[in-house]
This record gives C-alpha cells, sequence and structure tokens, in this order.
C-alpha cells in the first residue's frame, strides 16, 4: 500500500493549485474581515432549521470569527473541518511561498496506489461522520 | 530510481523501472505516457527513454489514443458525459479549455438546459417542501416578515407553483442570459487583446454556469460553489483567450465593481424616492 508526499514538476495541463491557493486564501480572509466589520450577515442553515441537526459546514461562520479574533481552541470547537482544511491550505500556501522564494519548481503532491486511495476515501467518509457527530453533540442550535 | 508516470493530466504514481518495463510489455502503460524522475527538466513520453526503447515500439505509439476532446458534453449528451463535463470543467479548467473546439453553441445550449432543468425542480420541491414544514405558509407566519404579506396567505402548492414558474421563465430565459453575462465579460476582456472571439467566450461562460448551477441550489454547498466558479472562470477566460489570469481576474472585479455600483445607485435612487404614503 502507498500512501505518501512526493515532489514532482506541474503535468501539462495540470491545475496549478500553488498559483491560486495562496491567492484564495488571501482574498477570503479579506473577504471574512470586511463581512464581519461591517456586519453582514449569512442567512443560516436551511437544512438546521429544517432538521434540527447541523450540516457539516454548520458552525463555519462563528469559527471564522473566532479565527480572526485569534481565539484557535474556540475556533476548532466550532467546526473543526473548517478549521483543520484551513490549517493544512494555509500550511500548503506557506510551503508554496517558500519553495517560490528558494526558486524551486516542484510541487508537492500526495500519491496513492489503488489500496491506499480506497484506505484515505473511508478514513474521509469515518472522518466527516466523526465531524458531524461532534457538531450535534456540542453546536448550540 | 523512482519514476514519475501520467496520462491524460493525472498522475498514474511512482513506480520502479522494472514496474514500468513490465507494464510497457503487458500493456498497463502506454509508450505515450508522461515520465519524469528526479533530475529531469520535465515529463517526456515514456517512448523517448532510452531505456525503454525496446519495448515503447512505433507500433505501441500507433495504437495510444490521442487526446480526449475536451469537456465530455463535445463528444455528445447523456448522463455519463453530463457528470464527466462537470469533471472536466470543474476539477480539470486548464486542460478542458485548453482544447475547447470553436462553434456549435447548441452543445452549451443543451448542458445548460441539462444543467437546469433537474435543479429548477429540485429546487423548487425543496424550498416548497421547506416552507411546508416550517408550517410558515396557511399559518400566516410569512406575513410576520415585511414583504411577504401576500405569500404568507398561500398553501404550500400553491407557492411552489408560483416557485416553479418563476424559475421556469429564468431556465427558458438562461442562453439569453448568458448572452448578456458574455458579451458583457467579452467587452471588458476587449483592452487586454483576446485571442479568442465573443463566440469562444460565449461557451466559456455556458460550460462555466452550466456546470455549477446543480451545486447552486444545494444549501451550504452554494457558498462554495460561488467563489469556486470565479476561479474557474478567470482559468477558462485566460485559457481560451490565451492572457494572463491575472488580467481576467481585473476584468472580472471591475465587472463586479460596476455591477455594485449600480445597485448601489439604484438604492440610493429608490431611497430617495417619496414613500406612496
Amino acid at each position: 500500500m502507498q500512501i505518501r508526499l512526493v515532489r514532482r514538476p506541474l503535468l501539462p495541463g495540470e491545475f496549478d493549485a500553488e498559483k491560486w491557493l495562496p491567492l484564495a486564501l488571501v482574498a477570503s480572509g479579506f473577504a471574512a474581515w470586511a463581512a464581519f466589520h461591517f456586519g453582514l450577515t449569512t442567512p443560516g442553515c436551511g437544512f438546521r432549521r429544517l432538521t434540527d441537526l447541523p450540516c457539516l459546514a454548520c458552525g463555519g461562520t462563528r469559527a471564522a470569527r473566532s479565527l480572526l479574533a485569534a481565539d484557535f481552541l474556540s475556533a476548532l470547537a466550532f467546526n473543526p473541518l473548517f478549521v483543520l482544511s484551513l490549517g493544512l491550505a494555509a500550511l500548503w500556501s506557506a510551503w508554496t511561498v517558500f519553495d517560490r522564494i528558494r526558486g524551486q519548481s516542484l510541487r508537492v503532491r500526495l500519491v496513492t496506489d489503488p489500496s491506499g486511495s480506497r484506505l484515505l476515501r473511508w478514513g474521509l467518509a469515518i472522518g466527516l461522520i466523526i465531524h458531524w457527530m461532534w457538531l450535534a453533540w456540542t453546536l448550540p442550535a | 530510481m523512482e519514476i514519475h508516470l501520467a496520462r491524460d493530466g493525472s498522475s498514474l504514481g511512482v513506480f520502479t523501472e522494472a514496474e514500468v518495463r513490465e507494464g510497457l510489455a503487458g500493456g498497463r502503460f502506454r509508450a505515450s505516457d508522461l515520465a519524469w524522475r528526479q533530475g529531469m527538466p520535465a515529463w517526456t513520453p515514456l517512448a523517448g527513454w532510452p531505456e525503454f526503447a525496446g519495448l515503447a515500439a512505433p507500433a505501441l505509439l500507433a495504437d495510444a489514443p490521442s487526446a480526449p476532446v475536451l469537456p465530455a458534453w463535445e463528444r455528445g449528451a447523456g448522463f455519463r458525459n453530463f457528470f464527466g463535463t462537470l469533471h472536466d470543467v470543474i476539477l480539470n479548467p486548464v486542460a478542458t479549455f485548453d482544447a475547447l473546439p470553436r462553434g456549435n453553441f447548441g452543445k452549451v445550449v443543451g448542458f445548460q438546459y441539462a444543467a437546469a432543468l433537474p435543479a429548477w425542480l429540485c429546487a423548487s420541491v425543496l424550498w416548497a417542501l421547506f416552507f411546508a414544514f416550517l408550517g410558515a405558509l396557511g399559518s400566516g407566519e410569512l406575513s410576520q416578515i415585511e414583504g411577504m404579506e401576500a405569500l404568507g396567505q398561500l398553501g404550500p402548492a400553491v407557492f411552489a407553483g408560483i416557485l416553479c414558474v418563476i424559475l421556469g421563465c429564468a431556465v427558458v430565459l438562461l442562453p439569453l442570459f448568458n448572452v448578456v453575462g458574455a458579451a458583457l465579460q467579452h467587452v471588458i476582456l476587449l483592452p487586454w487583446g483576446p485571442a479568442g472571439g465573443f463566440g469562444q467566450t460565449y461557451r466559456v461562460v455556458g460550460y462555466v454556469q452550466g456546470a455549477f448551477l446543480p451545486f447552486s441550489f444545494i444549501p451550504c454547498l452554494n457558498y462554495l460553489a460561488g467563489p469556486w466558479s470565479l476561479v474557474i472562470s478567470i482559468i477558462a477566460l485566460s485559457r481560451v483567450h490565451r492572457l494572463a489570469w491575472w488580467k481576467v481576474l481585473i476584468s472580472l472585479l471591475l465587472l463586479v465593481c460596476c455591477a455594485l455600483a449600480l445597485v448601489l445607485v439604484a438604492l440610493a435612487l429608490a431611497g430617495s424616492l417619496p414613500s406612496p404614503d
């Protein structure tokens, strides 16, 4: 079974994630700050209103607010998936910027074989279920 | 040393030289597959590797299929090609829009309808159910919301019907909306000297809007679909018109700013009008 990170050049026609991710992160951060600063609110979760159960994204706005206030533990409690994904994206972006400064053109990519892919898919599915159970247990209505 | 292999813009994995040799002989790998290993400047087809010269025979190269037409909908309408197009546009935009064929607007319009009609039906049913479950319809709860007095008096079925008609009109007029949207985007790109004509901009707008339409109706996913469709639009327009991505970004931001300014002016005008009372 193979699951590992490798460094290789960008394929012809491959999506250049390293170019867009740092830009998207900065733009999203700015948009979030502006939205909170000007008091804009989201319409609320339709799934929650309908079923009284949280969706996978519930708590995301509160997590973003906590992150902007540098309260990382509260943010993690509000929506672990959001915070961990954002952390991973930030780490990858920082690595990308570091590589650009060093003049390194190789890209970091995850390589798996079929059994590795299967394990990752199952891991992701179980992780999402645990995340959803956490939200259902902890998030106030 | 390990060899990285790729086909059609996707990685096949990392293999040893013996595995590649065995794969070429057994037909698992093709001579046209791209390969790279540490120290090489770029990806090279296996046919060009001296180590595999005996195995990468001309016959193997001749058997290798040519690059597929992208997006999948251009190969023909169908269930499989519809989902293939969603994948091509949303997850593989560079290769898709580099290879976007010219002409044939019928296919783009067909794709938009294929994406919009089920989404329209689902949205109508979903929202009708949503209000019915909330008990907002019929009980008059909706009437308490400002401007919703008339809707609050309706039953779920009538409400769903009205929603169907409104959204149905929007769906029927979708290609027309896209003509206007594409025209605005094309005009604002003109100062940069786009390589393609208006037709290519229309095809980009049609495929990008069509691919994101089903996701726009799914609660919570629509928050992700919106920004991502903007990123894909920038990539698609820059590839089709051979423009730097930042030039397209500036143009689209300008367009968004103009639209926001128009809305603000309209709101200001509406606010300055005398009240009917």
